[in-house]
């Protein structure tokens, strides 16, 4: 009987209560594990089966392209980068520094305060949730049944009030008058965005189209700050681990096109020696 | 039993909002603690990173607002750019010294 409790809840909610709470496991096991294990190669995949795990999770709350983003990247290449070190530096296994007091105490109060004041806000903001949910729990299946398709469509009135809002907000930007060539142009590819704008109020967009919608618009300046960050993370790192070594040869071509005039091709015939 | 299900069982932000919580804390313990193994505090701020997208993530969810995703991009490509940076710092670390060990880093204190 203990368990007569999941009988108010959907299936749905079921579902998503049980996958939350096993990533959930998986994602604080794996973090536990990455900051305790001594062999920093463990350490590197646990950090992979998190970021896995924390895809999934990202998924479940429907950032599909987010998920599958920290697969790929951090799955794919800074987990893959992390162990590429790893394995190169040949890291001698070192027992764990002996914490010091000191540094312990400093880390342990730092944490607490941190969580103190981050699960104050949760937690003070939690009754009111969990009075609303008595409510609607404490009603018969019939009308909770009606509650969620009630909130279904809420949510998806509250998506379209959000797509009119953006809608609005386009139909504003070609209300600014813009300069010379350029306005036809800017005026077409408005419309082709409020056109998409419009498909997303309808919900026929995905989360990845929504997602480039807002970045290759509102965003475009920050997306562009970042890939201009990322080139210089790329040149930096280049610049950084280049070098020249002495026991490679290489082509020099400002030596070779200054060199001594007197130097110079000469036509020998074969088998005569110079 | 039914109690803690109840108190799990419609996952809503706050649920999210404790395991990033958690997740953060975690990290942050983690860099105190491996005060020898200069990756694991890269590790360690990874983590930090994956916590705060989390929270983004969470919010963006629960407000139906998509420029929480969008920064939670920006989150990903900060933290590359970082990642790559502090791992040549240390491979060029290693070319000079032959070791990581923090203890031997700590050449610029004073």
């Amino acid at each position: 009987m203990p368990f007569a409790i999941l009988n108010e809840f959907s299936p749905f909610e079921l579902t998503e209560g049980v996958i939350f709470s096993i990533f959930a496991t998986i994602i604080i096991a794996c973090a536990l594990g990455v900051i305790t294990v001594r062999n920093p190669v463990y350490a590197v995949l646990l950090l992979v089966i998190a970021f896995f795990s924390s895809a999934a999770l990202f998924v479940m709350q429907g950032a599909e392209f987010l998920g599958l983003l920290l697969v790929i990247v951090y799955v794919g290449a800074i987990a893959v980068l992390f162990l590429f070190v790893v394995m190169m530096l040949d890291i001698r296994f070192v027992a764990r520094a002996k914490l010091q007091r000191k540094h312990l105490q400093l880390a342990l109060l730092v944490a607490g305060l941190l969580l103190f004041e981050l699960l104050a806000v949760v937690i003070i903001d939690q009754p009111r949730e969990r009075a609303d949910n008595k409510l609607t729990t404490s009603a018969s299946q019939v009308t909770a049944s009606q509650a969620t398709a009630n909130q279904v469509s809420a949510n998806q009135v509250s998506s379209s009030q959000v797509a009119a809002s953006q809608v609005a907000a386009s139909k504003k930007m070609i209300a600014k008058p813009t300069v010379g060539l350029v306005k036809d142009i800017l005026a077409k590819k408005i419309r082709e965005e409020e056109l998409a704008r419009e498909e997303a109020a309808k919900g026929l967009l995905d989360n990845t189209t929504e997602l480039g919608l807002l970045v290759y618009s509102e965003y475009l300046v920050i997306f562009e700050i970042a890939g201009l960050l990322l080139l210089l993370a790329m040149l930096g790192a280049i610049v950084l681990t280049h070098r020249k070594r002495d026991d490679v040869l290489r082509q020099n071509i400002s030596t070779q096109h200054t060199r001594d005039e007197k130097a110079r091709l000469v036509d020998i015939e074969p088998r005569s020696g110079v | 039993m039914p109690s803690l299900l109840s108190s799990l069982l419609p996952v809503s932000l706050a649920h999210y909002l404790f395991l990033s919580t958690s997740l953060f804390v975690i990290g942050l313990i983690g860099l105190f603690l491996n005060r020898r193994h200069v990756i694991v505090i890269l590790m360690s701020v990874e983590l930090l990173f994956l916590a705060a997208s989390m929270n983004f993530i969470a919010f963006s969810a629960a407000l139906g607002d998509l420029s929480g995703q969008v920064f939670a991009l920006f989150i990903l490509a900060t933290a590359a750019a970082e990642v790559t940076i502090g791992l040549a710092i240390l491979v060029v670390y290693y070319r000079n010294r032959a070791s990581i060990a923090i203890h031997d880093i700590s050449d610029l204190k004073g």
